[in-house]
């Protein structure tokens, strides 16, 4: 490659995938999309193995997720993606791991065996580490969203999972100062269903974090190009590229067709549940209409580029090869399934004892 | 010139969706078209999987949404296309109702065939069974009192719509996907009713009411540009 | 010098078939002409003419895509066209293997690509793979041609396009990152590096802003220069046809009006006149004024500047008053300091100022990416995170309450009808506004007879909108936002993919609107119509306000033309050209002032 192709290259910091863009150059754009498949096809594995493991095999493995969610963590940071998540998708993630922590212990919560406390009021107000988290975490949160109420669950919820363990304990270096408020208020949980339900909620996070790890490590064109790797024939391969390739064009439809419907006042009046469902269902027209107007114009400039009579069709640098890096990850993960769901091994237990 | 302002009817047959059968298509191969249309179709059916999950926010995780706006869409694209129309459902599940909320491959793979069997009952139903008793297997006889100059019966088309697809095949759906889900661990035990319950009725809700809106308002449009498929895949 | 014809239409027609409801009508009429080697046709016919059914059935894809039925051949297909002497389309008796029966069959080639290419006007529609390379490369691909062909081909075809600087890239460019023109230009480098014979572009430049139309020109030129390839556009714009054109067809309702070199056709400035076809601003000025270059009306500015020279200079109106708005007018839409950034990043306004009064008729023109789509939306309470100030009618857009009554106020038309149409009747779609201001029935009933009437679609009332054409679903939602009268328009681009006289009709209506009272905001990248019909135009680039003022100021100042990147309209550009010999001369700056002036001077000549 010429000095200037390379240069020109290396300034190409960023690369389109299929939600955003991931940094060019970092180990996970350089691995094959079969391995990245692989990776989020075994950690969801062994997310769901990991927070399902019967109590007589020792209880859900904690460890092992929290584990698993740094390496995922560390991915997203290396691949120079964790900015677009955390600006777009932190929000939308972060109640789901949340709320399955909470339907956990809320239908799961007579689970037998030792009792944990949980205060929801000490008695008090503490000063201290918990109170500095309190007004750090409502600072960053509010000078980043502007809303108050988006601000105060974090804030509130950090606090009181700060204050809580030091509130009986009392350390000078956690609690500096208690000033009497109200009454003390607890409840009692079952031990083993709080264990089950963090185990759940992390594996949760696991799952989703991979999910994105995925879609936002991975362009759509290595999909096609695998499928041609695998063996699917040019037509197949190239229709599963077309979905792709439609997807970002009907999402951008989609939103000019709801924003035509906000333009003809459908938002104006306080609809019923009913209104609004059948709104919901007026905006497939116009989505159909145009659906059905490219596909009709990209079925005239599929045939003008010659498709209906190819017969050999050339892979031109559709596909990649399988590296060292694939395999070692590859390997890695395997021996980790093997370690946990084969062999029945589980990192929490062989830690804590 | 011949021809013009001249009626077309696309069947000399006992009813106007006579054409419309189980049979493989039309003998033709998928023109151009039809291959990159229903490619389209699928990535519609991906994207409006993933907002039925995620405009609900937290109510609808678990990849459960308590309102599964998608499922009357990809039931008429099935209707319309056939195989496609069940390609669709499940992919659509599998990547917008699945990998893009962060179930996983594992997971989402499983429990999108909880997606792809309503369709594909419904298609085999309606156009093996019901079609030769006075049915239309693309629905119109939901709002329209005629069809081509054959006139419906819309009373026993909803009393058909609602048994099959609204309870009979919507049952079979909810069990099979919440039953994935806890099989997986993915739902706690104790939440397994209200849960089918949640997915059974939030798609008996998204199917009525939206239904008669996608066939009345697209299902001519569709077969006038001659793309309704006589058979499974043309 | 006759050359080998490589393209032969004879008494050809064409009807698309129906599947269901009523036979369509023939959409070619007995179409004749021949295109020989080398040559440079242009098409050029108002919207709905017939002109991409014969791009179409000159590359082969009616019938093979748009197929006829078996046993209808005869309805539907008459005539032939040959393609390098060979027959591309014709019915013909052939022997049908199951009966033995001599059948009337369509015959001709099966595959006109990679010898024919064809490039459509949208350019989302036709960039099928997700990265430049892929894209280059695909035809290539389908040809079989090893990798070593396919990479030098792709590079050499990328940098006859312009697009040269993207090759070390082109792997990692995605769609998404390349706008309209770009995109036109790297479908146009798929089919020339297909090394074609015959390239035929249906109106490659509707859909662009001025830098990609710039950019498409470009590229065709360069294709000409270096390749004898033989040239079919189909094109509104008469400068790209004139300059580039050998031969011109011009066809109306499937039939051909006018075949010829480009002066003889373009001479016929009546025939233009009654088909709605625009023969460009001089041309209009020499038939409306009289003037003659060499027998005939002038086509460019240095033949209009001969013709015009020797008149009595002295006689046209030294200065023009633009009619002032009331100064007592109030503010009705105020932006201030206003800034936008989108999800990824990019920022779209910096920083924007500017008050429109009531009554105003404004135009708000630059290049795709300037910031004309992202303001007006924000007015329309359409976007909502922004920085800065914006109020309508005084009203604060940062209120949610406020964003939430909008529409009552703000009409927004998009630019694609295809995405705002919703009913599947023209008298519903009208009425859907309506419905969810939850106006009376019998005010509905009223107001969208109203809406319909004042757009010319009122006989149309029980139709489905999905089979309206182009520019009557383009009226249909000026009707609907229309029937919600709003105090406020704002107006997409309502003139791409349209013809001249629909483009026209359009703006004219939002004239009428704007005298009745309505403050209208349109944005355009036709300069043409905007010197014509607005009097103030706000000129975005990157983002800020780089004037807002007189449109006959922006068009008479070099220096601002150039750095927003526009290209005033034919007139103006004349007036511009006119002012370097005679600076006492007013600033002209569309037909009718300078037919005006012109026809003044006659008058005073004449006493």
């Amino acid at each position: 490659m010429a000095k200037d192709d390379v240069e020109a290259r290396t300034s190409k910091k960023y690369v389109r995938t299929f939600i955003f863009s991931m940094k060019t150059g970092t180990p996970i754009e350089k691995l094959h999309v079969i391995t990245k498949f692989f990776m989020i096809a075994a950690m969801s594995v062994l997310a769901l193995y990991m927070f399902d493991i019967s109590v007589s095999k020792g209880g859900p493995d904690i460890i092992g997720l929290i584990f698993l969610l740094i390496i995922v963590f560390a991915l997203l940071i290396i691949s120079g993606t964790s900015k677009y998540l955390v600006n777009s998708y932190l929000l939308l993630a972060l109640p789901v791991p949340i709320s399955e922590f909470i339907w956990w212990l809320f239908f799961d919560g007579g689970l037998p065996g030792a009792k944990v406390t949980f205060y929801l009021w000490p008695g008090f107000f503490p000063f201290g580490l918990s109170t500095a988290v309190l007004v750090l975490v409502f600072g960053v949160v509010y000078y980043r969203t502007r809303s108050f109420i988006i601000a105060v669950i974090p804030a509130v919820l950090l606090w009181w999972l700060t204050a809580m363990p030091g509130t009986l304990d009392f350390s000078p270096l956690t609690t500096w100062f208690k000033l009497p408020i109200g009454a003390t208020s607890s409840f009692t949980l079952p031990y083993l269903s709080v264990t089950v339900a963090l185990s759940k909620a992390l594996g949760f996070a696991v799952l989703i974090y991979t999910s994105f790890l995925f879609l936002l490590t991975t362009r759509d064109t290595e999909i096609a190009g695998a499928m041609r790797q695998l063996g699917l024939s040019f037509k197949k391969s190239f229709f599963i590229a077309l979905i792709f390739r439609s997807l970002n064009t009907l999402l951008i439809d989609y939103e000019n067709i709801r924003m035509a419907q906000t333009a003809r006042a459908a938002g104006v009046n306080r609809k019923s549940v009913f209104s609004k469902i059948i709104d919901l269902a007026y905006v497939s027209i116009p989505l159909v209409a145009t659906m059905i107007r490219r596909s009709t114009e990209m079925g005239v400039a599929l045939y003008a580029r010659g498709f209906e009579a190819s017969k050999k069709v050339t892979s031109f640098k559709e596909t990649k090869g399988i590296t060292y890096m694939d395999v070692t990850v590859i390997a890695i993960l395997s021996a980790f399934l093997i370690y946990e769901v084969v062999l029945g091994h589980n990192i929490n237990n062989l830690l804590i004892r | 010139m011949s021809g013009e302002g001249k009626t077309v009817s696309n069947t000399k047959n006992k009813y106007p969706w006579s054409n419309y059968t189980l049979k493989l298509g039309r003998g033709e191969p998928v023109s151009t078209t039809q291959y990159v249309l229903y490619a389209v179709q699928i990535a519609a059916v991906i994207i409006l999987s993933y907002l039925s999950v995620v405009l609900l926010g937290p109510l609808s995780y678990s990849g459960i949404s308590l309102f599964y706006f998608v499922y009357p869409f990809f039931l008429v694209f099935t209707m319309w296309w056939g195989i496609w129309g069940i390609l669709g459902a499940y992919i659509g599940c599998v990547v917008g109702a699945g990998l893009m909320v962060g179930l996983g491959p594992v997971a989402s793979g499983a429990y999108a065939i909880s997606d792809l069997i309503p369709p594909l009952i419904a298609f085999i139903v309606y156009r093996g069974l019901l079609a030769n008793r006075g049915i239309d297997s693309l629905w119109r006889d939901l709002t329209d009192k005629e069809v081509a100059g054959f006139k419906t019966n819309r009373v026993a088309a909803w009393v058909l719509f609602i048994a099959i697809n609204g309870v009979i095949i919507n049952a079979v759906s909810a069990e099979l996907g919440v039953g994935i889900e806890n099989y997986l661990g993915l739902i706690p035990p104790g939440a397994f009713w209200g849960w089918w319950a949640g997915w059974f009725f939030g798609d008996l809700l998204a199917m009525i009411i939206i239904t008669p809106v996608l066939v009345k308002g697209l299902t001519n449009l569709v077969e006038r540009q001659g793309l309704i498929n006589r058979g499974w895949i043309t | 010098m006759t050359r080998t014809p490589v393209l032969e239409v004879k008494d050809f027609w064409w009807k698309y078939r129906s599947f269901v409801g009523v036979e369509n009508p023939y959409t070619l009429k007995g179409l004749s002409f021949t295109v020989e080697k080398g040559e440079f046709l242009g098409i050029i016919g108002p919207s709905g003419a017939g002109k991409t059914t014969l791009c179409y059935a000159l590359t082969g894809i009616i019938p093979k895509v748009f197929s006829v039925p078996y046993g209808q051949e005869n309805e539907h297909i008459k005539g032939e066209i040959k393609l390098f002497g060979q027959t591309l389309t014709k019915v013909d008796k052939v022997k049908d293997e199951k009966t033995g029966n001599m059948v009337d069959r369509v015959v001709g080639m099966k595959q006109t690509a990679p010898r024919v290419g064809l490039l459509l006007q949208d350019p989302e529609n036709q960039f099928l793979r997700m990265d430049l390379l892929h894209e280059i490369s695909f035809g290539m691909e389908l040809l079989g041609l090893s990798e070593g062909e396919i990479e030098s081909r792709a590079k050499e075809a990328l940098e006859l396009v312009g697009l040269g600087p993207l090759w070390p890239i082109a792997d990692l460019v995605h769609p998404s990152e390349l706008s309209g023109g770009q995109k036109q230009r790297a479908a146009i480098a798929s089919f020339i590096a297909l090394r074609p014979e015959v390239l035929i572009l249906d109106e490659p430049t509707s859909n662009l802003d001025p830098e990609g139309k710039l950019g498409i020109i470009q590229a065709i030129d360069n294709i000409k220069k270096e390749y004898d390839i033989t040239i079919i556009l189909v094109e509104h714009n008469p400068e790209v046809i004139q300059k580039y054109a050998d031969k011109v067809l011009a066809i109306n309702d499937g039939q051909a009006i006018a075949y010829g070199t480009t002066e003889q056709v373009y001479s016929q400035c009546k025939l233009f006149d009654e088909n709605g076809l625009y023969s460009s601003d001089i041309a209009r000025i020499g038939w409306k004024a009289g003037l003659s270059y060499n027998g005939r009306v002038p086509f460019t500015v240095d033949e209009m500047l001969e013709s015009f020279d020797g008149r009595n200079q002295k006689s046209l109106a030294p200065t023009l008053e633009d009619d002032p708005i009331d100064p007592s007018a109030q503010e009705i839409i105020s932006v201030k300091d206003l800034s936008y950034s989108y999800e990824d990043g990019t920022q779209a306004l910096k920083g924007v100022t500017f008050t429109i009064k009531q009554g105003e008729y404004v135009g708000l023109i630059g290049q795709n990416g300037a910031g004309k789509s992202t303001v007006s939306k924000i007015i329309s309470g359409l976007y909502k995170k922004f920085q800065g100030e914006a109020k309508v009618m005084g009203m604060d857009l940062r209120d949610k309450k406020v964003i939430q009554k909008i529409p009552c106020y703000v009409g927004y038309v998009f630019q694609n009808p295809d995405n705002q149409i919703f009913m599947r009747k023209v008298y519903d779609e009208v009425a859907y506004g309506l419905k969810n201001l939850k106006v009376p029935q019998q005010e509905i009933d009223q107001r969208v007879k109203e809406a319909l009437k004042s757009v010319g679609l009122l006989s149309k009332i029980d139709e489905d909108p999905m089979f309206l054409g182009k520019g009557e679903k383009r009226r249909l939602t000026v009707a609907s936002i229309l029937a919600m009268n709003p105090k406020i328009m704002i107006v997409d681009e309502p003139t791409t993919g349209q013809d001249f006289r629909m483009s026209e009709d359009i703006m004219c209506l939002l004239e009428e609107l704007n005298k009745a009272g309505t403050t209208i905001l349109v944005i355009t990248h036709d300069m043409t119509l905007i010197s014509e019909h607005t009097k103030r135009v706000i000129v975005m680039h990157n983002g800020a306000v780089l004037y807002d003022g007189s449109t006959r100021g922006f068009f008479s100042n070099e220096e601002l033309l150039d750095k927003a990147d526009i290209i005033p309209p034919m007139a103006a550009r004349f007036s511009l050209e006119y002012k370097k010999k005679n600076p006492a001369a007013p600033n002209l700056m569309n037909v009718k002032e300078w037919v005006t002036a012109i026809n003044d001077v006659k008058q005073t000549e004449s006493k």
